[in-house]
């Protein structure tokens, strides 16, 4: 029995009736046919005869009907641009095709800085030797002793030779506590690589740069175009950097570390820019009506619960949380009713 | 076809040989280890499900084969649900189904997604306008900008394969 017929079993839908392939493949004419718009009285006549004549055809037939009830489930004028934009989704394919065309996109975004990557690719971080999913965080300790910890929604390929040890941060957000080798250590992004010098500091893929915190030591940053040191940056200072440039040292974000201990920190944050952060550690859409953005909250949030620090927005500010299901939440001015 | 005593002691050894490492690798590829935990099981409940003969001189080769299936299916899933709660984001809210209904649109769209398997983006979206939509010929072809033939042809294609999982002629 083939792959395919056995893997449909698994899912739920109906399983197609052991009939001849010819039957089959006249049944799925006929369906054809009928979806044309305009199918003549005497075709549809001939359909009837075509129908009632072998046991076998009102099988095949019967199994056209059974999926059609199954994909009617998702049809309707609401229902349809919904399914619509999920099942066109590109497929993930492992093939060989597939690979070669996101080898040459990454090729390309080398050459043309940022961009490229930023857009995630779906395929390089769903392969990455290291994942973590929305909400989860995880640490590894690789075979140099070097501590690697992946905050939520992050990808990094670990990629150690005789002559390098080197971390490709694909998407998200790490931590690296560096071991001791005589291997030079490199961190590899899509704007540039960076070179600690003993060290402990936390690199985040944003949109179109990528941000180095550094915690101890020192770390030297190598932006892509540019293909020699442009800064170095000391413990407690934080730098963003793209593929062409560097920008000025700032002192570090309250956040840059927090998420390795499990919190969120926000000290005067607006409302809008937090649940921004928030969104990060969550599925589905977080957002808020534009009267409420600029309301400013501080606090030391658990990023484990955060259906938690949603509920307990409108014990801190004059907010009201609705939850239209867990993947939909929209922060409202509180009513004057309530 | 191994006898069904000497079948299950294979299976058994398999598992109680190379479970552990098949959670950890899982566990790499993942980040989490409640999901390595299921996706191992899948792996063997596959196993299972085959009840084919199993010899192997490499266990482990044979068992990532196997299990890097169950992971690309898992990530196809992964990626279904995250391109469903992007367009759920941009629908207006009177629109948005109920949690009951969420959960039951979220299944059969995986199921849908499993039958339309790696057909052509073009010869989906066509098949997705009849169905879905009950467009004809015609309105299908307006709408791709295809010449009708073309329309039926893809629609013949996708049918063949979702509903009789037979490879186009």
């Amino acid at each position: 029995m083939s792959e395919s017929w056995s893997a449909a079993t698994e899912e739920g839908l109906p399983t197609p009736p052991d009939v001849p392939k010819e039957i089959a493949r006249q049944a799925v004419e006929w369906l054809v046919e009928w979806q044309s718009g305009d199918m003549a009285p005497d075709r549809q006549e001939a359909f009837r005869h075509w129908h009632d004549a072998d046991p076998d055809h009102r099988r095949a037939w019967r199994h056209i009907e059974q999926v059609n009830q199954r994909l009617r489930d998702l049809g309707g004028p609401h229902r349809a641009p919904l399914a619509r934009a999920t099942l066109l989704t590109p497929p993930l394919s492992s093939r060989s095709r597939t690979r070669r065309r996101v080898v040459q996109s990454l090729v390309a975004a080398l050459f043309l800085g940022g961009g490229a990557w930023s857009t995630r690719d779906a395929w390089p971080v769903w392969r990455a030797d290291l994942r973590t999913a929305v909400g989860e965080r995880a640490t590894h300790r690789l075979e140099d002793g070097t501590e690697l910890t992946l905050n939520t929604d992050s990808a990094v390929d670990v990629l150690f030779d005789d002559h390098e040890r080197r971390l490709r941060l694909i998407a998200g957000e790490i931590m690296v506590t560096t071991g001791q080798d005589r291997r030079p250590l490199v961190v590899e992004t899509g704007q540039g690589e960076l070179r600690p010098l003993g060290t402990r500091f936390t690199v985040r893929v944003l949109e179109d740069a990528i941000r180095l915190s550094v915690l101890e030591g020192v770390v030297a940053i190598h932006p892509r175009g540019q293909g020699h040191e442009a800064a170095r940056v000391p413990a407690d200072q934080q730098r963003r950097f793209n593929a062409f440039g560097v920008t000025p040292a700032a002192p570090l974000d309250d956040n840059a570390a927090a998420w390795t201990h499990g919190m969120l920190v926000a000290s005067n944050q607006r409302l809008a820019d937090f649940l921004a952060e928030l969104s990060r550690y969550r599925n589905g859409s977080l957002s808020c009506d534009p009267a409420v953005a600029d309301l400013r909250l501080s606090g030391t949030y658990p990023l484990a619960d955060s259906d938690r620090v949603l509920t307990a927005l409108p014990g801190i500010l004059p907010v009201e949380v609705r939850f239209l299901t867990r993947y939909w939440v929209r922060i409202l001015p509180k009513s004057s009713s309530g | 076809m191994a006898s069904g005593g000497q079948w299950h002691q294979q299976i058994d050894r398999l598992y109680g040989d190379h479970q552990r490492w098949l959670v950890s690798w899982f566990r790499r590829k993942l980040g989490c280890h409640q999901r390595a935990d299921d996706l191992t099981h899948d792996t063997f409940m596959r196993l299972l499900v085959r009840r084919e003969a199993i010899t192997v001189r490499e266990p482990r080769a044979f068992l990532t084969t196997l299990a890097s299936r169950v992971l690309s299916n898992h990530w196809r899933r992964e990626q279904v649900e995250a391109a469903y709660l992007k367009s759920l984001a941009a629908l207006p809210e009177e629109q948005a189904p109920s949690p009951e209904e969420h959960a039951l649109l979220l299944e059969a769209l995986h199921q849908v997604d499993r039958m339309l398997g790696d057909l052509p983006l073009p010869v989906k979206r066509a098949f997705l306008y009849a169905q879905l939509d009950g467009l004809t010929h015609q309105a299908i072809a307006d709408e791709l900008n295809l010449s009708i033939s073309t329309v039926k042809r893809y629609l013949i294609r996708a049918s063949a394969q979702c509903y009789f999982a037979l490879e186009s002629a």
